[in-house]
């Protein structure tokens, strides 16, 4: 008898050891043995359904919030629009035209993209097809981070220390280029290195076994495989610039000028007609300034849809 | 994928130099040299314009920037209350105020509403419509800060100075809800990849042990996308600080410090906004002049290191997952 209760004794010991070692297990990888202790105010799932309808209405808010935006922009701005404000040129007969900053806007993002796209091209590149880690690529792209980081106030303070006064450029277009180009070079060279990875290590393979070398290979084979993904980062950056006015502010951007009067000269921009005629002008003319911010968003809207189509369109070729 | 070029490349160079390792030293040599083409060269040298610029951006706020000390000197520069450039008083810290203000106001606001609308379009929302949102959030990140600034001069400010009775709408809290609204697409899109990013197997697993949908979410997914979370929170932060246009329209611009100090609903002026007023008149090379330049000093420490440390906490999310 006592060596069967000792016995017993044992297993049970035993027992008590295994259970408390595998509660502590299940305790460590997920506490949900914790739940049932806690007093619950509701039911798991009247608890799910009461978070889930918070979390959608935060989502709805965000939405709405969207939605009323671009139907007060559209219906204020709709009111003063008109032929004459976008297309004539300003004359005295012609008091509130913002042609000459639509084309100014045009001549600035083109110039700024044109210089920026193939530095950031060249960089992404290297950094794809020749870099194979180690420090100078980490450097490189801590240096792209950076930059992509750095406010576009701080680009304009910048632009005008550097640009305008040390290299004696003066506040001019060519000036306004140069920091542009500065503020979207990481845009372009991040979105141009996603395109050259999307493009299938095969392709590279067979033209190298084809015996071409590996710049033709990049120039021939892997660059027009890529050309979708780099337009989506032109156009992404062309639509950054067109709205960015604190770079611009120091670097030459003027109101009341001919959209161009010389590379070396001022310039006028959307952006900025629209900040100076919200803080200047008189509140008769609210409903021009609604229609030229409406015009602005028109433009930056029509840019992102336009990504957004090629994305879409190679994606699914690819497919 | 980069592996698999290398090899390709290893054996192709290996292969070259079997062929070779019959003739002549030199050619092999030559060979050598060969390695790094011209294109190469090139290509490093525009790659690494990026870092000249960042460099370049330093040394030029620096030069001017730095001269605020012997012109006014460091203390009284950062903690002066005096901005006054006709009375040559340059203290900035109205600004440092300023900015750590509507900064506050924003991120208090949009932190819970971003990351609850991204757990919303990541875990629970049907496809039609995250494909709805998604874009809708991309699209409110394309528009100029000038257009928010605008749309906030002519609708928030009159609503906050109707609400609160107030002689000016023209705030901390109206510019601190300008910016909440132009950070929430940074904080919704990066935390929705970040709850992307987490494996379906913690899911799976979670389901398994009879948890419920939200129990899951809330101690799987989101403690697994934390530090993704955390990323987009800091990197939205530097957003936050560095923008101007909106501030500048909608923030009051009085150079003064609230009394009390938490008082938001007196105009502030937020370090950006005095930048981008007044450089414009300061003479080259004056006091105010390298004032400005000392505040752009400030803002570019500030936002390196906040972009610093938010690539950090990047990193360490990626290669968490990196495995799974």
């Amino acid at each position: 008898m006592d060596k069967s209760q000792n016995k017993q004794f044992i297993i049970k010991d035993n027992d008590t050891t295994e259970s408390t070692q595998s509660e502590k297990t299940s305790f460590q990888s997920v506490d949900f043995d914790a739940l049932p202790k806690k007093r619950r105010l509701m039911q798991p799932k009247t608890s799910q359904k009461l978070t889930f309808t918070m979390l959608a209405s935060s989502a709805a808010f965000i939405f709405l919030i969207l939605v009323s935006f671009i139907l007060i922009l559209v219906i204020n701005g709709s009111r003063g629009l008109s032929f004459q404000l976008l297309f004539m040129k300003p004359g005295p007969e012609v008091e509130w035209s913002i042609r000459p900053a639509i084309i100014g806007t045009i001549l600035l993002i083109l110039g700024a993209v044109g210089l920026a796209l193939p530095l950031g091209l060249a960089a992404a590149i290297y950094l794809n097809e020749y870099a194979k880690g180690g420090i100078i690529v980490n450097i490189i792209n801590q240096g792209i981070n950076n930059l992509a980081g750095v406010p576009s106030i701080v680009f304009g303070i910048f632009g005008y220390a550097f640009f305008v006064l040390a290299l004696g450029i003066g506040k001019s277009l060519v000036a306004a280029w140069l920091t542009l180009a500065c503020m979207i070079l990481p845009t372009i060279i991040r979105t141009s290195q996603e395109a050259l990875k999307t493009v299938p290590q095969d392709y590279r393979a067979g033209s190298l076994a084809l015996g071409a070398t590996k710049w033709q290979t990049i120039r021939h084979v892997v660059l027009p495989a890529a050309i979708p993904g780099i337009t989506t980062g032109v156009i992404l950056a062309l639509g950054r610039a067109a709205g960015e006015t604190a770079a611009i502010l120091f670097i030459g951007v003027a109101t009341g000028v001919p959209a161009f009067s010389g590379f070396l000269s001022r310039f006028p921009a959307i952006p900025f007609e629209l900040y100076m005629m919200a803080i200047s002008a008189p509140s008769s003319t609210r409903n021009i300034q609604w229609a030229i911010a409406l015009v602005l968003v028109v433009i930056v809207f029509a840019f992102n849809l336009g990504a957004i189509i090629i994305r879409n369109r190679s994606e699914k070729e690819r497919q | 994928m980069s592996q698999d070029t290398n090899f390709l490349e290893e054996t192709i160079n290996e292969q070259q130099l079997e062929s070779e390792t019959r003739s002549t030293e030199s050619e092999i040599l030559e060979i050598g040299k060969q390695k790094i083409s011209w294109q190469k060269i090139i290509l490093i040298i525009f790659a690494s314009i990026s870092v000249i610029i960042v460099i370049l951006i330093f040394v030029f706020i620096l030069i001017n920037g730095l001269q605020i000390i012997p012109d006014f000197g460091l203390f009284k520069f950062l903690f002066g209350t005096d901005w006054n450039p006709e009375a040559d008083q340059y203290g900035i810290l109205h600004g440092i105020v300023g900015t750590i203000m509507v900064v506050t106001i924003a991120m208090v606001v949009a932190i819970p509403i971003s990351i609850s609308c991204s757990i919303y379009i990541a875990e629970i929302a049907p496809p039609v419509v995250r494909k709805i949102l998604k874009p809708t959030v991309e699209l409110l990140a394309s528009i100029p800060s000038v257009v928010y600034g605008f749309f906030g001069l002519f609708t928030l400010v009159p609503a906050v100075k109707y609400i609160f009775k107030l002689p000016t709408g023209e705030n901390a809290l109206s510019g601190g809800l300008i910016l909440a609204i132009m950070v929430i697409p940074t904080i919704v899109s990066i935390t929705d990849d970040a709850i992307k990013a987490v494996p379906k197997t913690y899911r799976e697993g979670s389901f398994a042990l009879g948890a419920t949908n939200w129990q899951t979410i809330r101690k799987v997914v989101l403690p697994a996308a934390l530090s993704g979370i955390t990323t987009a929170v800091i990197l939205a932060f530097g957003r936050a600080i560095g923008e101007t246009m909106a501030v500048l329209m909608v923030a009051g611009g009085a150079s003064q410090i609230p009394k009390p100090f938490f008082n938001i609903l007196v105009p502030v002026d937020p370090l950006t906004a005095i930048i981008a007023r007044e450089l414009g008149e300061a003479a080259q090379g004056g006091t105010q002049f390298h004032a400005i330049f000392g505040i752009a000093i400030v803002l570019f420490l500030i936002t390196f290191t906040v972009n610093l440390i938010g690539d950090l906490a990047i990193k360490r999310f990626t290669k968490k997952f990196r495995g799974a």
